[in-house]
């Protein structure tokens, strides 16, 4: 064997593939989306991030909620939409989609967790809340991710295909959920992810057989494609940053200014068809955007505290109050606290004391889910010697618990992180909780 | 979309055209199904166009494509090293009758199929893709010498594969 014999023969093997005309559309495309979901993808790392509990809350709330006070502007074209099987409604990213029950909701959850059967999509962010709602209904979750191949949870399984795309499916899992014996119920999950697409589905159901089934109707379809998500580099929902991305997907983007809107100028107040809707490459979308003319929410002057009476274990007539911070800054509010500073005044000490007070007492036997949990937590110790007379814990993010005033845990608001950080003199944040937030 | 972007594009579509039956093929030649390896090449031509810039500047585009090809072959053969492999069509015909209408190609797949996978990676980048054994050193990222070695082992298994003595009515190529 020499080198013209193996030229020769490799030749041979080689001429005897058939081989079509090369994608090159298809590449592109594909490029031109992969681009799009890294931005999308370095965008939602921050948009995990806890400071968007509060700092996307104003935007996104309102791009949320059905039956807002933006109005959705003309509706899309009628022939983009792609056929959905009988009773259901098609919901994606990129080009892959999933066929789920008309009646679902869009992101009915309260606290990160669902409320109803929901598909989960274009959340943006999970809410300074806690919940004691079991989950007892299904929902379908989906993220953008571009790499989870190397996730242990997808190597297990063998690729399977999907109209012709790779997939990849964990393996299903039920377990029971629930820290109290009385309280556990039964969740079964597992995912789907379409490299390509860089589209994961999750489903979570008490019912195994719902989760094969739903997972079981994504299919790829490159003739339509997904109103995108995005997030900008500060995790808020810009309209240059969906423009792009839209017309990077082969959309048509029509914008409306809303004057009436609160959220700073630029912020997307409403998307028409919703974020997730399949549509036929050139079919129109239209987003409303505010021309930030309305002033905003969320720094006001906080209201006058009440204090609890009798009820309230804390004395305010101590001489210091010492804030310490318990983690690094900026990644629980939309505001930096110091990490350790001395409160004197007694006024401002009496205002911490009395916004202590006046939060609400978690329920007796409740569980908690508390998705956000993660952040820092602020220690306040009050002197009136040498030693402390008395010390809370206060969680900035996920339930948001509050310890040490009684003997029940109790849950933070707006009104007490107003009064804490006045009192600190630092800027006071940008909290806001969602109606129903049981620490309103 | 700027003119930079519009000329990139365009020279990325012609490069992409030109080289995608080589790379399908070599990508079969190493060892993929055909519809694995248009997927693989695929892949590799996303990734180029991710990184264009980069490859239009490469020294030696040919070695760098090549070399984004077999990071993305090797990445899908080591993600599922142990499971089964799905097929999309079923075989044409069993093991047993592997034997029968013998040619060319049939043989020569069977004897690259029995060279490890390091030596079938170089023999189908030399005598294949045509790349010079300092192109092959860089896409492999080893030494010239073990290029060498490689192709020189790789070559003498080849001759004395039966295979390819049939092919020859016995005789060793």
């Amino acid at each position: 064997m020499n080198d013209d014999n193996a030229t020769r023969l490799l030749n041979q093997l080689a001429d005897r593939v058939p081989v079509g005309p090369a994608p090159v559309e298809h590449v592109i495309r594909s490029g031109q989306r992969a681009r799009v979901h890294r931005r999308r993808t370095t965008v939602l790392a921050v948009a995990a991030s806890v400071a968007l509990v509060l700092v996307g809350g104003i935007g996104v709330r309102q791009l949320l909620q059905p039956g807002g006070r933006v109005a959705p502007v003309a509706g899309p074209d009628a022939t983009a939409a792609p056929a959905a099987p009988a009773g259901t409604r098609l919901v994606g990213i990129g080009h892959a989609a999933i066929a789920v029950p008309e009646g679902w909701g869009t992101n009915q959850t309260t606290c990160g967790k669902p409320t109803s059967n929901t598909v989960v999509i274009d959340q943006g962010v999970v809410p300074l809340c806690a919940t004691t709602l079991p989950q007892t209904v299904s929902d379908v979750r989906l993220q953008v991710s571009p790499d989870l191949s190397n996730s242990p949870e997808f190597t297990i399984a063998a690729p399977i295909n999907i109209d012709g795309v790779t997939a990849r499916k964990t393996s299903l899992q039920c377990t029971s959920e629930g820290s109290l014996a009385s309280h556990r119920y039964r969740l079964c999950t597992q995912s789907l992810w379409i490299e390509q697409e860089q589209a994961l589905f999750t489903v979570t159901s008490p019912h195994a057989r719902t989760v094969r089934r739903l997972l079981d109707s994504v299919r790829v379809d490159e003739g339509y494609v997904a109103v995108p998500l995005t997030y900008n580099q500060e995790s808020v929902r810009d309209a240059q940053s969906f423009v792009e991305a839209a017309r990077a997907e082969g959309l048509q983007v029509q914008t409306r200014f809303d004057r009436t809107s609160t959220s700073p100028k630029g912020w997307i107040v409403g998307v028409d068809p919703a974020v997730g809707s399949m549509l036929k490459p050139g079919a129109t979308v239209h987003v409303t955007v505010s021309s930030g003319a309305a002033p905003q929410s969320g720094h006001g002057t906080a209201p006058p505290a009440t204090v609890s009476g009798a009820a309230c274990p804390l004395t305010s007539n101590v001489q210091r109050l010492e804030v310490t911070r318990t983690a690094v800054s900026g990644n629980g509010l939309s505001f930096d606290f110091p990490r350790r500073v001395t409160i004197r005044d007694p006024a401002a000490i009496s205002t911490v004391v009395s916004a202590l007070c006046a939060t609400r007492q978690m329920p007796r036997g409740a569980v908690y889910n508390c998705p956000n949990d993660i952040g820092p937590y602020y220690r306040l110790a009050a002197f009136d010697g040498p030693t402390a007379a008395w010390t809370v814990k206060v969680g900035a993010t996920g339930c948001g618990m509050i310890s040490g005033v009684g003997h029940r845990g109790r849950w933070t608001t707006g009104r007490m992180w107003h009064a804490l950080a006045t009192a600190m003199g630092v800027r006071p944040p940008t909290y806001q909780t969602l109606a129903g937030h049981p620490g309103t | 979309m700027s003119g930079g972007h519009v000329r990139d594009e365009a020279e990325f579509s012609a490069y992409a055209g030109a080289r995608w039956p080589a790379l399908v093929r070599s990508a079969v030649l190493l060892g993929c199904p055909v519809a694995e390896a248009e997927d693989l090449t695929q892949t590799a031509f996303v990734r180029c166009y991710l990184a264009w810039p980069k490859v239009r500047r490469a020294r030696d585009r040919d070695a760098y494509v090549y070399r984004i090809l077999l990071n993305c072959y090797r990445d899908s053969h080591r993600r599922r090293w142990w499971a089964e492999k799905p097929a999309a069509q079923v075989p044409d015909r069993t093991e047993a009758d592997a034997t029968d209408q013998v040619d060319t190609a049939d043989a020569v797949a069977r004897a690259l199929a029995r060279l490890s996978t390091p030596n079938r990676e170089a023999v189908v980048l030399r005598y294949y893709a045509h790349l010079s054994e300092q192109q092959i050193a860089d896409v492999l990222r080893i030494a010239p010498g073990t290029v060498k070695s490689r192709l020189a082992r790789a070559l003498a298994q080849l001759s004395g594969d039966t295979d390819l003595a049939d092919l020859n009515g016995g005789s060793h190529p």
